[in-house]
């Protein structure tokens, strides 16, 4: 058959792969989609902790590669004048995390996650270690992993995403937002 | 936790047409799929970080060109409502939408290039800080089509990015 995907996020230590419907960010490492320990409004900045997912080719294909990520370039959540949904950054090639350098996410359960910046030894190095992801659009996506996959079932390098809420953030239920993936396949 | 599972949906299938009339084709008329990778020759791959990668800048359609002399014409032709149902009995899962209208998009390949097609699956995923969880979907977005210089040239290749774009149909 021709490919399918799965959307895999990456938690624990491990680290566990789920295959998961949607992603979630939260004030724990949990990969689960309820309304427990939910991001938190304070009297200081505060954030989710950070989210690894990465994209699988299962089916048949050829080969499977340069996987890119992007949004519509607005992420319409109320989260204060500085808040925003950051991406890990690297000064040169792929923004993707190689499986094998891993960190698991940190942070407080319930309060706040430890920011990816100087927490995540993959990024904490780089000059420019986060972009805002809205500066990633159709026209100029974010480039995960430039390596191929021709072997069913391989992980790509993963994305690394946070929330950052500000103080003057509005609480409520915020909306679903898309973020797109694109891959060359053949 | 239910599962994301994003079979994205295939309007185009390619074809590549050789000098001697044959045609290699993703899917034949009996909804067979082309397994390419093992046809592809040794000295089109390299490894990139630990993994094997295809050189676009090599012609993988090589063996092809042996048995049935240089590729003349590379396409992408719109599935039918026939081939789809025929397709469905051997892969239930793989997702087929019938573009209205549509017709094969061919590129010519003069002498001295080499046949290349590809295409570019766009993938949607809901991400959330709270709300309900929402269901992933991907289809081929954009299909390349065109020609690469044959080593040993100093021509430039042409490659069309041809858009696809989909509408849902209301219930």
């Amino acid at each position: 058959m021709v490919a399918s995907y799965a959307i895999i996020r990456l938690t624990g230590a491990g680290p566990t792969q789920t295959s998961v419907s949607n992603v979630r960010l939260r004030t724990d490492d949990a990969n689960t989609a309820d309304l427990t320990n939910p991001a938190k409004i304070k009297g200081v900045k505060t954030r989710t902790f950070w989210c690894s997912f990465a994209l699988q080719p299962n089916g048949t294909f050829t080969q499977v590669q340069n996987i890119r990520i992007y949004c519509d370039g607005a992420i319409g959540w109320t989260m204060g004048t500085t808040g925003k949904l950051k991406i890990g950054n690297r000064d040169s090639g792929d923004i993707g995390v190689p499986t094998g350098s891993y960190v698991q996410a940190t942070g407080t359960v319930n309060s706040s996650g430890d920011d990816f910046e100087t927490n995540h030894s993959y990024f904490s190095s780089q000059t420019l270690k986060s972009k805002n992801i809205e500066n990633y659009t159709s026209s100029a996506p974010g480039l995960v992993d430039s390596t191929a996959i021709t072997v069913a079932g391989t992980l790509s390098k993963h994305a690394v995403i946070q929330a950052e809420i500000d103080t003057d953030a509005v609480q409520g239920v915020q909306p679903t937002e898309t973020l797109s993936m694109l891959a060359d396949e053949i | 936790m239910s599962q994301i599972v994003i079979n994205p949906v295939h309007c185009f299938y390619w074809q590549i047409k050789f000098q001697d009339g044959f045609v290699l084709s993703k899917f034949d008329a009996e909804g067979n799929e082309l397994n390419l990778k093992k046809d592809i020759p040794a000295k089109c791959w390299y490894e990139r970080e630990g993994r094997p990668c295809i050189n676009f800048n090599m012609n993988i359609f090589e063996n092809f060109e042996r048995a049935h002399g240089r590729a003349v014409a590379a396409y992408w032709i719109p599935f039918t409502n026939e081939l789809k149902q025929k397709i469905a009995i051997k892969q239930p899962s793989m997702n087929i939408g019938i573009p209205i209208n549509a017709v094969p998009y061919k590129k010519d390949i003069p002498s001295g290039f080499f046949a290349y097609v590809q295409m570019k699956i766009d993938m949607k995923i809901g991400i959330s800080v709270s709300g309900n969880p929402v269901s992933g979907k991907g289809y081929v977005g954009t299909l390349l089509l065109g020609y690469v210089p044959r080593p040993g040239t100093e021509s430039f290749g042409e490659i069309d990015e041809i858009s696809v774009c989909l509408t849902e149909r209301k219930p």
